[in-house]
């Protein structure tokens, strides 16, 4: 038997679950709010109860990862750890990784201003699609069909100018059936 | 307990735990049930971040 600490910022059904099951399962289980925990460059394992292992399920991916890493400066085993995280939280490091090993992905483009990308497009043609490194849901995932919908969401970019507005990732459309395909690779 | 947008009446149900959302049935504001020195509270719901998803 083992102690569980499931770190959350907002609880869902599935954190209760995750909890519900881990206790039937005869382990120790606890909840703790990212929002309300502090850590330091002093701060010591032994200063907190995170227990064996940390499920870390925030839905804020910058505040999980963050937490991520101070707990595993605290040598607190994570799931997942900073560097799956990292990874696959960033479109662009997840395709990358996926070339390098020879795992098949759809091609995808990457450039780093919006000039870029456009000559992006001018090689490769229409459509591609288009969307940001970091985030979820499907959100700002555009099909990009011909130039006026680049040029409408370029602007976008220029106005909203995140930090990874910068950042053009680009993928050839996939033909797909008018449903949802999710591939999982362990 | 009362809505402290609009004082309306937000139901929280009596196996609702911490970091939990409710939504109050008149304005529709959420807010997340913390708890403050042993009593629950609301506490606004943060809004959807860019950084979002599961
Ligand atoms: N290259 C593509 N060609 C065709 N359709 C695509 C392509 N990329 C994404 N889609 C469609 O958009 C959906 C969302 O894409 P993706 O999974 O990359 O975004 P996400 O924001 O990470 O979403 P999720 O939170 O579901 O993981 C896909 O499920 C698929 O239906
Ligand atoms: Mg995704
Ligand atoms: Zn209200």
């Amino acid at each position: 038997m083992s102690k569980i600490s499931i770190v959350f910022d907002r609880v869902r059904a599935e954190e209760k679950m995750l909890q519900k099951e881990a206790e039937q399962l005869g382990h120790d289980t606890t909840s703790i709010d990212a929002k309300i925990t502090r850590f330091s460059t002093e701060s010591k394992k032994t200063d907190y109860d995170f227990g064996n292992v940390v499920l870390e399920r925030c839905v804020s991916y910058f505040r999980g990862i963050h937490f991520t890493a101070c707990l595993e400066f605290l040598d607190i085993p994570v799931i997942n750890t900073f560097e799956v995280a990292n990874n696959c939280g960033n479109k662009m490091l997840t395709s990358l990784l996926l070339s390098k090993h020879k795992v098949p992905t759809p091609k995808t483009y990457f450039s780093f201003s919006a000039e870029a990308a456009r000559e992006n497009l001018d090689k490769v043609g229409y459509p591609l699609v288009i969307k940001p490194i970091i985030g979820s849901w499907g959100r700002s995932v555009v099909p990009l069909k011909d130039k006026d919908t680049v040029d409408a969401l370029f602007e976008i970019r220029e106005f909203t100018d995140g930090p990874h507005d910068r950042i053009f990732y680009l993928q050839e459309m996939v033909k797909r059936p008018p449903r949802d395909l999710r591939a999982i690779i362990v | 307990m009362n809505c402290p947008d609009c004082d309306g009446n937000i139901n929280v149900p009596a196996d609702a735990s911490v970091g939990e959302i409710v939504s109050c049935p008149d304005c529709g504001a959420d807010f997340e049930i913390s708890k403050k020195s042993g009593s629950i509270e609301l506490k606004k719901a943060e809004t959807v971040g860019e950084d979002w998803g599961e």
